[in-house]
């Protein structure tokens, strides 16, 4: 399932989700919140513990010098028109709290944060496609321009049944950005990802 | 009592959202904050609307909830003793 350079293909699965239970299990952590948390969430904690399992490469920064920046097509629409369907029936008329939380696609860089104790700056964009450059444009000049030495950079979406994940690791010291490591063409190529299911975005 | 810690436990996965989790992944002498399921405030407030819309019991005082609603096993005996 996983390739050298980190990718991993879903299995094609109509268990309602129970694959992600499975690669959670596999992990042999205990995190109880991670069942609580929406689809996309669940995604992108899978693929950063994936990505770090054997490398905690980030402990070695203080919490508040490791930026997260994300970016999906969808937002949270998957969770939305969940929270939607809770209130629509006027006579049935009962708003989950549990669900109404994840009604912002930032949250994923709040659990990421909670997971990791993590505390630099992060952001979240909404671009219909990965815009490497742009993603790749923005990371640097964190790197450059504040106290951040590293970046968890990533591409995360989940809408009905289609799923993608990708995240990268970016450090200043060992990808020296004046040796032009951290372009949009290595971005797209380094990267450990989850894809799964009838469509890939 | 069986059942109705069964019971329970389909609602705090139904309530709770825990789309993935099952019956038996929940412990039902398990401290339900915190450690255990791990929920927290918000959590504890579907919990308290499961409580009235299901079982028609009300829980005014907010020291008392923690007691009952330290685990599965604590709430199902709250619910038999009303």
């Amino acid at each position: 399932m996983f390739t050298d350079e980190g990718q991993f293909e879903f299995p094609a699965f109509d268990d309602d989700g129970k694959s992600f239970k499975h690669l959670y299990k596999q992990l042999g952590i205990d995190y109880p919140k991670f069942y609580k948390m929406n689809r996309l969430c669940k995604l992108v904690f899978l693929t950063t513990e994936y990505l770090f399992k054997n490398n905690n490469a980030f402990n070695k920064y203080p919490p508040d010098e490791v930026a997260m920046v994300f970016s999906n097509a969808n937002s949270s629409l998957d969770t939305d028109t969940k929270h939607v369907k809770s209130i629509t029936d006027k006579e049935n008329y009962f708003p989950k709290p549990a669900v109404f939380v994840y009604t912002l696609p930032n949250i994923l860089l709040g659990e990421i944060s909670i997971r990791h104790k993590l505390n630099g700056e992060n952001n979240f964009f909404i671009t219909e496609n990965f815009e490497a450059e742009f993603m790749a444009g923005y990371a640097t000049n964190l790197l450059n321009t504040t106290k951040h030495k590293a970046c968890i950079l990533g591409r995360a979406d989940y809408l009905g049944d289609a799923f993608d994940s990708s995240v990268f690791f970016i450090e200043a010291a060992t990808n020296p950005l004046k040796e032009d490591v951290l372009t949009a063409e290595n971005l797209e190529r380094k990267f450990y990802t989850f894809a799964g299911h009838k469509n890939k975005y | 009592m069986e059942d109705l810690i069964r019971k329970l436990k389909e609602g705090i996965i139904e309530v709770l959202n825990l789309e993935e989790m099952e019956i038996g992944d929940i412990d039902t002498d398990a401290p339900l904050f915190n450690e255990g399921l791990g929920l927290d405030s918000i959590d504890a407030l579907e919990l308290i609307v499961m409580m009235e819309k299901e079982y028609g019991l009300k829980i005014d005082d907010p020291k008392k909830g923690k007691e009952i609603f330290y685990s599965v096993k604590t709430m199902a005996e709250f619910i038999t003793k009303k």
